[in-house]
């Protein structure tokens, strides 16, 4: 599907600067919706990520590579953030200063790890553990994991990646409400600033109100949920499975699906309430039943049951779903090197009210440095 | 101090979190958002446990800088209500099941001939087109087939859910992702948009780096416990006392924690970043052992002191109680109009200084009912009978 609209962002012009996952996911956002964005890149990237990362983070982007330490590569950070409407950066207070930065009037978005926090609060940290730290300190890893074992780290960066899409929702929202753009006349700017930890914090949404409410803290209970049950992953023969039959109706398909229609008639396990205090015993109950047949097989029996489930995909198994494929998630490019790329595409899919859609298309990421002088050249005349 | 959507106003056709959290991010940023709910029950989530007085916890936490009114959509004139809302609204957001809202009359195509300036955004479990459009979906669900779940705990062990609920409130970012573009476009060009958003797809982007490496490698990614894929040591490790997480990849923090840690500093197994992570299961035992000795706090203070990036894992109550996280001013107090002083989350996000969502609480069920459609031109004997027909929350039934 080919959409030649302009996207939603169109016209719109983004610099991003000194960052690292969380900014770089926010410019890609943007990028994906149709927005023109440089990355300003030291002429040597630092290595803090895999090599893959460039082309999912930084695709469709452009690059200037100049260095920040000289007069004259801070003169042409300042050009092109004259001729910008949005500066994203991840850098600290001193860093915005010394490049000049401080003030900029456009909507500028500075993503941190920890906020104006006094020094002797915040940990040593560099870019690439900022995520762990941030998920220790913020509750959220002590609520991922078996009750009893160990707590983990959440399987994708949410510190980072929540950062970047709250900068994106910080710099649009500026936009909106009138925070000009190049093309209109001239703006105050607005100053957006995010703190990776917060955005882990606001994770927590209800679970953090539960304990303001009545004291009780929530711990960590596997696949399962404190307050919902079933609500969580069984063993099937062959994999994991999940269900969700919370319900008085799915928990009466499910009961009939595993061939226990007779506990819905027992009354300690008619309401939802019962069913969440006998936890325990109803697992008792339902693992040796699950462990007897595939997962393709209770795929196949829930469904035609009608019991909410799922099965437990690997990141190959997602991403090669026939669902994903066709909803156009894994979009593929032509790389420098004449090779073609999958990767995972952006959700956003808009019709607008004259009948033309907008599905985000991928193109590669730029070389380091590969726009520098087509952009100087036009930054002079723009 | 005014906030960037001060003006715009959003017609909230949603329950549970997903939808509820996007347009509280609507809220925060000045719009004003009007819930519209079914008249008995209103958001099946008013009833979540815990209560606080008589309002749920949950509801509180999702809802916050809202008005509610009561509406019964599949009565003719609770219908008509809202279609009268929606023209003065210029956005709309629902996470119905696809095709519901058509059974209202109020799918895309027939609100945009009337309302070509409407964004339109609807978020369902997987989307509006695909082989799984009419899936049931929840949070467990999601994170189940978008790999999440795999991805997360120990490679030797069963794998675990992310315990905070990612994909809905991923979802709902996303929404308001969509709905501001939708409103930048409009703004410009005139023409409002639909956009059909899934939580499938939302989260098959956010496993961005990870999906980049299946894909251009084809190794398939899995958990690590909580180390890093391609560097060490950097994980969660047990002290004394608890759990702690820290990173020393790169070589300067290497040998800090090798002093710390009375380690030899020469040993060429763990010269640089890479072979470390080659030896990695010799290196997690000596760091087990020396760990193992102290306690939690000692050990993130002594880390810490050394220049480590190092952090206890925190519990909730201990998180929210931290000097780092009071001290930013996230939770706030507010005075609730029937449950009294009362605590919430704020956004992550701070505007020119000012953290938004500071203060908003959520409304009562139907709190805001008859303001509204007065609004809407609605007087007292058309207000009578719609309370008296149960289109609306009726001042009797609380």
């Amino acid at each position: 599907m080919v959409s030649a609209t302009a996207g939603p962002l169109d016209g719109l012009r983004v610099v991003e600067v000194g960052t690292h996952r969380a900014g770089a996911f926010a410019g890609a956002i943007l990028a994906d919706l149709g927005a023109e964005v440089v990355k300003v890149e030291p002429p040597l990237p630092a290595d803090d990520g895999p090599a893959t990362d460039r082309l999912v983070f930084d695709r469709g982007k452009r690059s200037v590579a100049v260095d920040l330490d000289r007069p004259q590569g801070r003169d042409v950070l300042a050009r092109l953030v004259a001729r910008g409407d949005v500066l994203l950066d991840e850098l600290a207070p001193a860093e915005l200063s010394r490049l000049g930065l401080d003030g900029a009037r456009l909507v500028h978005c500075s993503i941190s790890p920890f906020g104006p926090a006094p020094a002797a609060d915040v940990p040593a940290t560099h870019p690439g553990c900022e995520d762990l730290l941030v998920q220790a300190l913020s509750g959220n890893m002590d609520l991922t994991g078996e009750a009893g074992g160990p707590p983990f780290e959440l399987g994708i960066p949410l510190g980072d990646l929540g950062a970047g899409v709250y900068a994106a929702i910080g710099v649009l929202g500026a936009l909106v409400g009138g925070a000009a753009e190049i093309d209109g006349a001239g703006g105050s700017g607005t100053r957006v600033e995010i703190a990776k930890l917060d955005v882990a914090v606001a994770l927590l949404s209800y679970m953090a109100v539960g304990w303001f409410a009545d004291g009780e803290v929530p711990t960590r209970v596997g696949t399962g949920h404190s307050t919902i049950f079933p609500y969580n992953a069984f063993r099937a023969r062959d994999g994991e499975v999940v269900v969700a039959p919370f319900t008085s109706r799915f928990w009466r398909n499910f009961a009939t699906a595993i061939g226990r229609e007779d506990l819905t008639h027992l009354d300690s396990y008619r309401h939802f309430a019962g069913r969440l205090e006998n936890k325990d015993a109803l697992t008792a109950i339902f693992t040796p039943i699950l462990a007897q047949r595939t997962v393709a097989d209770w795929l196949a029996a829930f469904a035609a049951a009608d019991v909410p489930c799922g099965p437990v995909l690997t990141v190959a198994g997602a991403l090669e779903l026939d669902h994903t494929v066709e909803r156009g998630l894994t979009p593929s490019f032509v790389d420098g090197d004449g090779t073609r790329v999958r990767t995972a595409g952006s959700p956003f899919r808009f019709r607008f009210a004259d009948g033309t859609t907008y599905v985000p298309q991928v193109t590669r990421p730029p070389r380091v440095g590969e726009h520098t002088e087509s952009l100087l050249a036009g930054g002079r005349t723009a | 101090m005014t906030l960037p959507l001060d003006g715009v106003r959003v017609v909230d056709l949603t329950r549970m979190f997903a939808g509820p959290c996007a347009t509280a991010v609507l809220a925060d940023l000045g719009a004003e958002v009007v819930k519209v709910e079914e008249p008995r029950i209103g958001d099946p989530t008013r009833r979540n446990l815990p209560l606080w007085g008589e309002e749920s916890a949950y509801f509180m936490s999702l809802n916050r800088g809202k008005r509610s009114v009561t509406l019964d959509l599949k009565s003719p004139t609770g219908a008509a209500a809202v279609r009268e809302l929606i023209a003065t609204c210029d956005v709309l957001v629902e996470n119905y099941r696809p095709g519901v809202m058509a059974r209202l009359g109020l799918d895309h195509e027939t609100l945009a001939a009337a309302h070509p300036r409407l964004v339109y955004c609807s978020l369902s479990g997987f989307g509006a087109t695909g082989p799984l459009r009419d899936k049931i979906s929840f949070d467990l669900v999601n994170q189940a087939m978008a790999g999440t779940i795999d991805l997360t705990g120990d490679p030797e062990d069963r794998p675990v859910r992310i315990g905070v609920p990612v994909g809905d409130m991923a979802g709902g970012l996303y929404v308001a992702i969509a709905a501001l573009a939708g409103l930048r476009a409009r703004d410009r060009t005139g023409r409002g948009s639909w956009i059909d958003l899934s939580l499938h797809d939302v989260l098959i982007s956010l496993l961005a780096g990870v999906a980049q490496r299946y894909l251009s490698t084809g190794e398939v990614p899995t958990r690590t416990g909580s180390r890093d894929r391609d560097v060490a040591p950097q994980g969660c490790y047990r002290a004394s006392d608890g759990w702690l997480v820290l990173s020393a990849v790169t070589d300067t923090h290497w040998c800090a924690l090798a002093g710390a840690l009375d380690l030899p500093a020469d040993d060429e197994r763990f010269a640089d970043a890479r072979s470390r992570k080659r030896h990695e299961s010799e290196l997690d035992a000596l760091l087990a052992t020396g760990l193992g000795e102290r306690t939690v706090a000692r050990w993130t203070a002594d880390l810490t002191a050394a220049g480590v990036p190092a952090a206890p894992v925190l519990s909730l109550p201990d998180a929210l109680g931290s000097a780092l996280v009071a001290g930013g001013g996230i939770a706030f107090d507010a005075e609730h109009p029937t449950v009294g002083p009362m605590r919430n989350l704020a956004s992550p996000l701070v505007l020119d200084g000012h953290r938004a969502g500071v203060g908003a609480t959520s409304p009562v069920h139907g709190a805001d009912t008859e303001d509204v459609l007065r609004e809407l031109g609605y007087d007292e004997a058309a207000l009578a009978d719609l309370a008296d027909a149960g289109v609306i929350r009726g001042v009797a039934w609380s």
